[in-house]
């Protein structure tokens, strides 16, 4: 259902900005006089710009919550400290830091399902998932999440049953939230890593649920 | 302020194809930018980096991509601050001026002593306030009634820290607001939306 809605929709100039090889050009440009002017008066340090870069390309991402959220399904321990005191449980497995200073672990189960927008900007829980998809950053979802929750998940190829309660968290101020998604029926004798590799960044974000493996 | 970037509830946006592989940046200058952000905070909360964006003319904001968006900022504050000149911006063969003197943005350890107005199952009602300045308040809350769901702890008000003004450190909590208050009757019973807000958006309902 997914593939269908999706390639019905026109495309999308948030998917990404569309630009003549000449305005690329020019942007490039800009960016280049930007680094020069940053680097030469001493504000920011090359080596530290791509200290930055190299840190979230390859250091975070998704990986890091679908650990957490592995850790929950087979440690009822943990599960019940994650939904208590998400900040500490989360650190507990060594992630943490700037956009996940302060966090909020919300459970999806048969009869409610949780999903994490940020209309007035980007708000997102950088250690545990990285940097968001530009879908997340963009006008239609942060417009629509917020009065369509249903309609968006359809389009996403999600139909939720009429029967449960849907609950979109705005991230307006400070607290980062992770959607800690159902697992997954037939993964009973599966290790934690296996797990660890059934879960997707959506799932945590509240936008699609976790397939069964088959 | 009401600004572009108050998007949540409008229509006629189409939601894209969503690329599951997508890297965290597709072209070499989006990375640029979004390392000068993170290593440059200078004098720059994160609210008032918030509100440079929030400032953008509504038709800029939106024909501009996400990283487009900060470098737009980042621009506009080195400006601002006097880190450098809109002469130096355009035209890097011309003479640098040196940057001038910043304090970078510290804020001491809010108090976290500070008494919560409200408690949990608390109803209260959204003050329907316009500032023109920055505010965390989405409009599609501003005179609803909603319940304290969760107390968050102290933060610091984001209206005050963005302009420079004295902090304002309180009560943050998720209030929980029923989606028919939000959006009538096209809502769906079963739907509920949470939004943090600070002590100074509320008042109590009762």
């Amino acid at each position: 259902m997914a593939e269908k809605h999706q390639h019905d929709a026109p495309p999308s100039p948030y998917l990404e900005k569309r630009r003549t090889a000449a305005e690329t050009e020019a942007l490039e440009e800009r960016v280049r006089r930007l680094e020069n002017l940053l680097t030469e008066k001493g504000i920011v340090s090359k080596k530290t710009l791509d200290r930055v870069v190299s840190i979230y390309e390859n250091d975070l991402g998704p990986l890091n919550g679908a650990k957490v959220v592995a850790r929950a399904w087979v440690d009822e321990a943990y599960r019940q400290r994650l939904l208590a005191d998400a900040t500490k449980a989360i650190k507990e497995l060594g992630f943490g830091g700037l956009q996940g200073e302060h966090m909020v672990v919300v459970e999806n189960t048969a009869t409610v399902h949780n999903i994490v927008a940020c209309t007035l900007c980007s708000c997102y829980p950088w250690p545990v998932l990285g940097l968001p998809p530009t879908w997340y950053k963009n006008p239609p979802y942060r417009s629509r999440i917020a009065i369509d929750p249903r309609g968006v998940l359809v389009e996403f190829g999600l139909e939720l049953d009429d029967s449960i309660e849907v609950r979109v968290w705005d991230s307006s101020a400070e607290i980062r939230y992770l959607v800690l998604p159902e697992r997954p029926q037939g993964t009973e004798g599966f290790s934690e890593e296996e797990l660890t590799a059934l879960v997707t960044r959506d799932s945590m974000i509240g936008v699609a649920r976790i397939n069964s493996p088959s | 302020m009401n600004g572009m970037h108050d998007v949540g509830g409008m229509g006629g946006f189409t939601l894209p194809v969503r690329d599951p592989d997508e890297p965290p940046f597709k072209y070499e200058w989006e990375a640029l930018v979004f390392a000068a952000n993170q290593a440059f905070h200078g004098p720059w909360p994160v609210d008032r980096r918030r509100f440079a964006i929030e400032s953008m003319p509504p038709d800029l904001y939106l024909s501009t991509s996400y990283f487009g968006r900060w470098l737009w900022r980042f621009e506009k504050l080195l400006v601002e601050d006097g880190l450098a000149t809109e002469e130096e911006l355009r035209n890097p063969d011309g003479p640098m001026s040196p940057a001038a003197d910043f304090q970078p943005f510290v804020r001491d350890a809010v108090d976290h002593t500070i008494p919560p107005k409200f408690r949990v199952g608390d109803d209260v009602l959204v003050k329907n306030e316009h500032p023109t300045g920055h505010t965390r308040v989405p409009r599609y809350v501003r005179g609803r009634r909603g319940t304290i769901h969760l107390d968050h702890g102290v933060y610091d008000l984001p209206d005050t820290v963005a302009h420079g003004l004295d902090p304002k450190p309180q009560h943050c909590y998720a209030v929980i607001f029923r989606a028919s208050e939000l959006w009538g009757a096209r809502a769906n019973p079963r739907d509920w939306i949470y939004v943090d807000l600070w002590d100074d958006y509320l008042l109590a309902d009762s």
